[in-house]
């Protein structure tokens, strides 16, 4: 089993996983979207809302806002030690803000500077005579018990096989078929350019009149897409969910399940 | 109303993009615009080309009632 890393820009990683079947692929697809843990704002008191959104709307707009989170420096609430919150499982945020304008995450002041909320999230828009003031109380969380938790969106494909038989004409039919421009004519034959960018559609072999191009996906290599919500680094929420996999086949193979 | 904190369908946060994606659409195409905010599948563009911004609207109204009160 091998993974290359060949594209990371921010936000975002991708990668290829080789030598793998399906249901591990898929296991790690579900692991990072479902398990690894993030913050988020899970109870939010108001002193004051004179705005035209519902409490209940401005509550679940901001359970959405990915806060950026250091795992080492917080414990689940139900593992802590503590009775009923502390500062190693609760982060508490305040927001209040008076009318008009747009109010934004940034205006969402955090108790702790190493857990604060994402940049530039609109929450809510006020008149001139209308504020918001409120508490609001971030915890950590999976992906599984609900989306505010959810640590990135992830997906794979197989990797694209594309091949091409003598059979070819060099007619360019597929080249204008392809919506990904992945084949060219070079030097009076006709080549692939950019394999990993086939999204396996066969559009070019649907045009190809002698049926020279065979595309197909292979079955034991991926190429995933991951794009975090801004709460972990890509690459961080990659090894998290890989060690929670890790984990939890230990935990199988401990019972004498695999 | 408001553009949603996030897609409904896969998650990713897309109102931290919306502002920039109204203020630069006017001058730009909004493919364009879209593509390089790095909102890529259709699920997220959906969410900010059919957003219909209601809120100033209700926004007038709550506070024009306001003062009959
Ligand atoms: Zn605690
Ligand atoms: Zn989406």
């Amino acid at each position: 089993m091998g993974v290359e890393i060949i594209g990371e820009n921010g936000g975002s990683l991708s990668f290829v996983l080789s030598d793998a079947s399906v249901s591990l692929a898929n296991a790690i697809r579900r692991t990072v979207i479902g398990e690894v843990p993030t913050l988020a704002i899970d109870e939010v008191e108001f002193y004051d809302n004179t705005s035209s959104l519902y409490d209940e709307i401005i509550a679940h707009r901001l359970s959405l806002v990915p806060i950026v989170t250091d795992l080492s420096l917080l414990n689940f609430k139900d593992e802590c030690s503590c009775e009923d919150g502390c500062p190693s499982c609760e982060v508490e945020l305040s927001l209040k803000k008076k009318g008009p304008g747009m109010v934004r995450s940034d205006d969402l002041k955090s108790s702790n500077k190493n857990f604060a909320p994402i940049p530039g999230v609109l929450l809510a828009k006020l008149g001139k005579t209308q504020e918001i003031d409120l508490k609001a109380r971030a915890v950590l969380g999976r992906g599984c018990d609900n989306t505010r938790w959810q640590a990135a969106v992830m997906g794979y494909k197989y990797y694209p096989v594309i091949s091409i038989s003598d059979d070819c004409t060099v007619c360019g039919d597929c080249v204008k078929a392809c919506p990904r421009s992945v084949l060219a004519v070079k030097a009076d034959k006709l080549t692939v350019v950019s394999e990993r960018d086939c999204i396996l559609c066969r559009a070019c072999s649907d045009v190809c009149e002698p049926g020279a191009i065979k595309v197909d996906g292979d079955e034991h290599r991926f190429i995933y897409e991951l794009e975090t919500t801004g709460s972990l680094k890509p690459r961080e929420v990659l090894s998290k969910a890989l060690d929670i996999l890790k984990e939890k086949a230990d935990e199988l193979s401990s019972k004498g399940m695999i | 109303m408001i553009i949603p904190v996030r897609c409904f369908s896969c998650g990713a946060v897309v109102a931290d993009k919306y502002e920039a994606f109204l203020e630069r659409k006017e001058s730009e195409d909004p493919k364009d615009v879209l593509d390089s905010l790095g909102v890529k599948r259709y699920c997220c563009r959906r969410m900010i080309l059919s957003n219909a911004d209601l809120l100033d609207e209700v926004i007038e109204f709550d506070e024009k009632s306001l003062k009959f009160k």
